[in-house]
């Protein structure tokens, strides 16, 4: 079976690129569904995130030129219009952090529950980190080795390891149990 | 470190309930991409159209109004090249305008970023300058050319009266209009220099981490 995203790539042929989108975000819209939630905590807000987003890689896919992975660089794009778009709304107020939805594992084991709790945790340690560092810190949540971080936020290599110890030892912490 | 071997990542990546998740619209997402590229350019289109018409409109009939011949058709012209050349202008310096392209590194995104935003605070700002100055010779020849001919009936002495009274309504209203439309874009542009401010910044962002981490 062949691939879309790879033969648009190929061919580069207009009339392939929506077949090649939709593989795209099959293989990385969840990551970049989680860049939106990184950054942004309303839902509604979050939405138009994602779909400006959305709107963006498309817009950028004729530009793709293949010297970063398919996923470094829509998640790039996912944390680029992230931080401008949270600049947009700095004045408008926030809506609160959300507490850890029990709900949404009712019925679930106790394990389930727990984890949970410690994914909004987490969720909600990296949104209140300054914007720069949440993007470094979710793209790093996303697998992104140093040298792609680097590259993907403009900071130095021995930049982005100094900074990713110290905001992965935080981030640790606000999920250890003393914090709970 | 994969996934698998780093707790923090592992948690971030499990799969979440779908309700918690924004939702991902792709139909409407080429849609509005490709509503964006026509509406850039349907407005490049009007602009440039509106823009030629206007001096056009001006500069014929101010001109040819005022003065019979040669002379006439000289000034129509001259006003016409203005306009023409605004137009152009504009839309050369458009073509210089910075672009900031998300799929780039996010240093470079937001440097260009911030260059776009203030390149258009700057022009809305400086609309009266590039916009509505070239505009105020076609405004006052079309008024002057409309006046005239009454005014040039009456006694030399009672002249400067009707003057002064066609002049109130006549260029008043209009020079309300360009005040209004200034305002408007400084308006804008006040609402861009927020943004530009909002916008986080690499080493604000190094020092904030430094003091809440450390």
């Amino acid at each position: 079976m062949t691939d879309p995203l790879q033969t648009w790539l190929d061919s580069r042929n207009e009339a392939q690129r929506p077949a090649a989108f939709e593989a795209l975000l099959a293989r990385h819209g969840a990551a970049i569904q989680r860049a939106c939630r990184g950054h942004e905590r309303d839902p509604q807000r979050r939405d138009e995130l994602v779909q400006d987003v959305l709107v963006a890689v498309w817009r950028a896919m004729p530009r793709f030129e293949g010297r970063a992975s398919l996923k470094t660089w829509s998640l790039r794009i996912a944390h680029n219009v992230a931080l401008t778009h949270v600049g947009r709304e700095r004045r408008d107020p926030v809506v609160p952090v959300a507490a850890p939805r029990e709900d949404a594992a009712r019925g679930s084991t106790d394990r389930t529950v727990d984890q949970a709790r410690q994914r909004a945790r987490l969720l909600s340690a990296v949104q209140e980190l300054p914007p720069i560092d949440r993007t470094l810190m979710l793209l790093w949540l996303e697998d992104l080795g140093t040298a792609e971080l680097a590259e993907a936020t403009g900071l130095s290599t021995s930049n982005v390891t100094t900074r990713l110890s110290r905001l992965r030892q935080r981030l640790t912490r606000s999920l250890s149990p003393e914090q709970r | 470190m994969s996934h698998d071997d780093d707790p923090l990542k592992a948690l971030w990546t499990t799969p979440d309930t779908e309700e918690l998740m924004p939702t991902l619209n792709l139909t409407a997402a080429r849609n509005e991409a490709d509503k964006l590229d026509r509406s850039l350019h349907r407005r490049n289109l009007l602009e440039m159209t509106v823009g030629v018409g206007l001096m056009g409109f001006f500069g014929l009939s101010g001109g040819q109004a005022l003065y019979e011949g040669a002379l006439g058709l000289g000034l129509a012209m001259l006003l016409l090249t203005a306009g023409v050349g605004l137009v152009v202008h504009t839309f050369r310096t458009r073509g210089r305008a910075p672009r900031a392209t998300p799929d780039q590194g996010t240093a470079g995104f937001l440097a260009a970023y911030r260059a776009e935003l203030s390149w258009q605070a700057a022009l809305l700002r400086d609309v009266p300058r590039w916009y509505l100055g070239p505009l105020v010779p076609g405004v006052v020849a079309l008024y002057a050319a409309v006046v005239w001919p009454q005014l040039s009936q009456l006694p030399t002495d009672e002249m400067g009266a009707a003057l002064l009274v066609a002049a109130v309504p006549g260029l008043l209203v209009p020079g309300a209009v360009f005040l209004g439309i200034a305002w408007l874009n400084r308006s804008a542009a006040r609402k861009l220099e927020e943004q530009l401010e909002g916008l986080p910044e690499l080493d604000q962002s190094s020092r904030a981490a430094s003091r809440s981490v450390d």
